[in-house]
């Protein structure tokens, strides 16, 4: 059985998000926000609850390898900025010591009686948003893939690493298809690469969340995504049933058209393998 | 030039919302939501958005009359109800006083924190859904014509009446296109009155928006609606284009099969005239 190793500082997993930072993704979602500004939001967000998750009595414990990779023009390159630009991957203890600045933001939220109130919050910043360009997709895989095949090899007993990749459009340099294919080949003795996709919103239509049938799709590019997405394992089922969706045999982590409530959950739901074991 | 008549309380202009109920309307659309529903919601919102935007420090002002015109079976009549069933057209204000009700509803927002908050949101309700029969569109752009010319009449001067009509199959009482042109036909001072025309089809097939010729069309029935359909003109294509529409000269108001998005972008091009300018 795959997917079954436990996390612990001693074997740790790697999480990478691969984000698609092309012209495209500056255009609006229905909430007034671009797409890249929300989803550096939801990122933002993503690794500052990784990291609460990792904090114990006895400080963050490193239970994740985190990074971001970020495609746009013709290449990919590192996501994070100031001193985290170093490497690809880096323990949650790194990340924690080192957010690029720390913003007050204004969070809304519900009152109990549904109406709305603003709390200000501390929001560190690791990812900032960035739109301008082509659609790098072949090349931001291609990045994934040299970042994992040497951490795979570093790490053979792990949990096997999860490849958030969010993108909007089509890829102008190439057919990613097979290069997915070599992403999700690479392997530890847990099992293969998770490779979960995310596509965005185009207009304001519903969207399609872990579908477990090709055949669901219209849209050619989205078929070729939904065949590029691994099946998801029986953690993330359990967290996306939590959630209310509902997960049929065969369900792909995938999903189409997402508007702002499936990004955020797909992030949380891609980002909570097994929780970590040691005490 | 045309439509260069600044609109006041002293020289208001006219949107008429000219709506399809025939019993196809009900057709699911793939989020499960019949057509008519979705185009009630944008309609009732198009209209709260008109009424907000005259209402200033001292009340609603009357900047604009606005109409709405139902027709299916063999009825063609207001969609108004409630205070406002007497007629077609109402000034603005009286439309802000005479809702039929005013609902809950809930709303997912971006949370300014990376997440998402679920709000309640209050939606009024002026025009409600009711679908039966046939498709009778010759008789109401018949009544279209007698109503929009009685309102020409009456106002010479003001910026011409904006006619956005919504519809989704074959007109069953004989072919409208000589009424539609005779309609386009009737001016103020200003210019002749603007016919905007949005075609949705339950079959899904690929959207066209704003397009240039009846060429990009492929039934003779949405070509037909293509050249009943207004060009832009030069104010209302700048607002498309910054909506990321692209937009060339002989863009014509007419959008066959937009996605949802389409639809209530539709409604918000079509309702922008030039602003309002006493103070």
């Amino acid at each position: 059985m795959s997917y079954q190793a436990e996390i612990s500082r001693a074997s740790p997993t790697a999480i990478l998000m691969v984000m698609d930072q092309s012209t495209s993704m500056n255009h609006r979602l229905q909430s007034g926000q671009s797409k890249a500004a929300f989803l550096a939001d939801v990122l933002n967000k993503t690794l500052y609850t990784i990291i609460a998750n990792c904090s114990k009595a006895d400080g963050v414990r490193d239970y994740f390898h985190v990074g971001v990779v970020a495609y746009s023009g013709a290449d990919a390159r590192n996501g994070f900025g100031g001193s985290l630009d170093d490497g690809p991957l880096h323990t949650i203890s790194q990340l924690a010591e080192k957010p690029l600045r720390v913003e007050t933001r204004t969070k809304k939220i519900a009152a109990t009686n549904g109406d709305m109130i603003e709390q200000s919050v501390r929001f560190p910043i690791w990812f900032e948003p960035k739109s301008q360009g082509k659609t790098a997709m072949c090349a931001g895989l291609n990045a994934a893939i040299d970042i994992l095949e040497q951490w795979c090899a570093e790490h053979p007993s792990a949990y096997p690493p999860t490849i958030l990749h969010v993108t909007d459009g089509h890829p102008s340099d190439g057919n990613p298809e097979p290069i997915a294919d070599r992403l999700k080949s690479l392997a530890t003795d847990d099992g293969g690469c998770l490779l979960f996709n995310l596509h965005l919103d185009a207009g304001g239509g519903e969207p399609l969340v872990f579908p477990n049938d090709e055949r669901a799709l219209k849209d050619r590019f989205g078929k070729a995504l939904f065949r590029m997405s691994s099946l998801l394992p029986p953690h993330a089922v359990e967290a996306a049933a939590q959630k209310g969706y509902d997960i049929r045999p065969g369900a792909r982590g995938f999903v189409f058209n997402a508007g702002i409530e499936t990004i955020a959950d797909f992030f949380d739901i891609g980002t909570r393998p097994a929780v970590a074991a040691d005490r | 030039m045309a439509y260069q008549a600044e609109i006041s309380r002293d020289n208001p202009t006219f949107f008429l919302f000219v709506v399809d109920q025939s019993g196809s309307m009900e057709d699911l659309t793939e989020t499960g939501r019949s057509k008519a529903n979705f185009v009630a919601d944008v309609l009732n919102k198009t209209i709260y958005t008109l009424v907000a935007s005259c209402s200033k420090a001292d009340g609603v002002r009357n900047y604009f009359d606005v109409g709405v015109l139902a027709y299916g079976g063999s009825e063609i009549k207001t969609g108004f109800g409630g205070m406002l069933a007497d007629r077609i057209v109402h000034p603005i204000n009286a439309i802000s006083e005479h809702t039929l009700r005013v609902e809950e509803r809930q709303k997912k927002m971006d949370d300014g924190a990376g997440g998402v908050v679920s709000l309640k949101t209050k939606f009024p309700i002026w025009f409600d859904p009711k679908n039966n029969g046939g498709t009778p569109m010759r008789a109401a752009l018949t009544k279209t014509v007698e109503t929009v010319a009685d309102w020409c009449r009456s106002h010479t001067t003001s910026y011409p009446p904006t006619i956005l009509h919504v519809t989704d199959g074959e007109s069953t009482d004989g072919a409208p296109e000589d009424m539609a042109n005779g309609l386009r036909e009737i001016a103020t001072k200003d210019g002749p009155a603007l016919l905007f025309n949005l075609h949705v089809t339950a079959d899904g097939g690929r959207g066209t928006v704003f397009p240039t010729s009846e060429a990009e069309l492929s039934d003779d029935y949405s070509k037909m609606l293509f050249r009943m359909s207004s060009p832009l003109p030069a104010h209302l294509a700048k607002y498309a284009g910054d909506k990321g529409y692209s937009i060339v000269d002989g863009s014509r108001g007419f959008i066959f099969n937009g996605d949802p998005q389409c639809i209530v972008d539709f409604f918000e091009i079509g309702t922008r005239p030039k602003l309002v300018a006493d103070r």
